[in-house]
């Protein structure tokens, strides 16, 4: 029983899995649009832990994957975590709708299932 | 058995306070440390002061060499030069955050222990520097000595 307890606890705080990512290719962009979230909106990406944009923050668009744009959080940082963590930056659908994640890193792009509507100001 | 506990109990407290880091509080060094060198970006690392974990530690690199350690109550920063980062920690399993670094930006990484299998594991992440200054003053620089403090 010991064991069978053991195992199962070895297995639970061993099974965190990585963010599933697809790759993808980013070009820049200098029109530095910028969207401010009016409160807190939290999300999970797949196979990821849950993520909360914060009220208030700033994201300036720098560029474009073949998802949609990319936003990446002005004067702040932000991240998704699995298994590790990685730099993260918003991919919004025309419309203001969260489709995903842009890792600047890896180069890949981190669906969010299902996709959320931002609350939004453009600016 | 009532001596016995005593003694246990001392040998607990005697373990978590030789955990500690050692070294001069960020608030004895912090008119010291210089400026970010022209080209090239800062990262701190930190691990706050806090009993669960506090044996746990771990050496910490940054794109595949090792710049220091994770140990309770300590910080320390590197500068590098801007581009992709990989910042990395190992016990019974490696973690890691990946994060771009520009010239002349900082970024703190603060390092945290989770239970493990069988040892602790060290996670390291991305903290807003919104959030650093109330953790940081009151942690023990553990980095290369600074000309003076």
């Amino acid at each position: 029983m010991k064991v069978v307890c053991a195992l199962s606890l070895a297995l639970l705080v061993g099974c965190a899995s990585e963010v599933y990512r697809v790759p993808t290719q980013f070009s820049a962009s200098t029109d530095a649009a910028v969207i401010v979230l009016d409160r807190d909106l939290t999300v999970t990406p797949t196979l990821g832990d849950p993520a909360t944009l914060k009220a208030g923050s700033t994201w300036v668009h720098v560029g474009q994957v073949p998802e949609g744009p990319v936003y990446a959080i002005k004067n702040d940082v932000f991240m998704v975590k699995g298994r590790n963590a990685h730099e993260a930056q918003c991919v919004v659908a025309d419309g203001g709708k969260l489709i995903g994640f842009f890792l600047p890193v890896e180069r890949a792009f981190v669906p969010v299932d299902p996709q959320v509507q931002l609350p939004i100001n453009r600016k | 058995m009532s001596a016995l506990k005593t003694l246990l109990a001392l040998v607990i407290v005697g373990i978590l306070a030789g955990c500690a880091a050692e070294g001069p509080l960020h608030k004895e060094v912090a008119a010291s440390i210089p400026t970010v060198p022209a080209g090239k970006g800062r990262i701190y690392f930190y691990r706050a002061d806090t009993i669960f974990g506090a044996a746990v530690t771990s050496d910490i690199t940054l794109n595949g060499r090792v710049v220091g350690k994770s140990e309770r109550g300590s910080f320390f920063f590197v500068d590098e030069g801007p581009g992709n980062c990989k910042a990395s920690a190992s016990t019974e399993v490696e973690r890691e955050v990946t994060f771009t670094l520009a010239a002349g930006e900082t970024k703190y990484i603060k390092s945290t222990v989770s239970m493990g299998a069988l040892v602790g594991r060290v996670n390291l992440e991305l903290v807003s520097p919104n959030d650093v200054n109330a953790e940081i003053t009151e942690l023990h620089y553990t980095g290369t000595p600074l000309t003076k403090y």
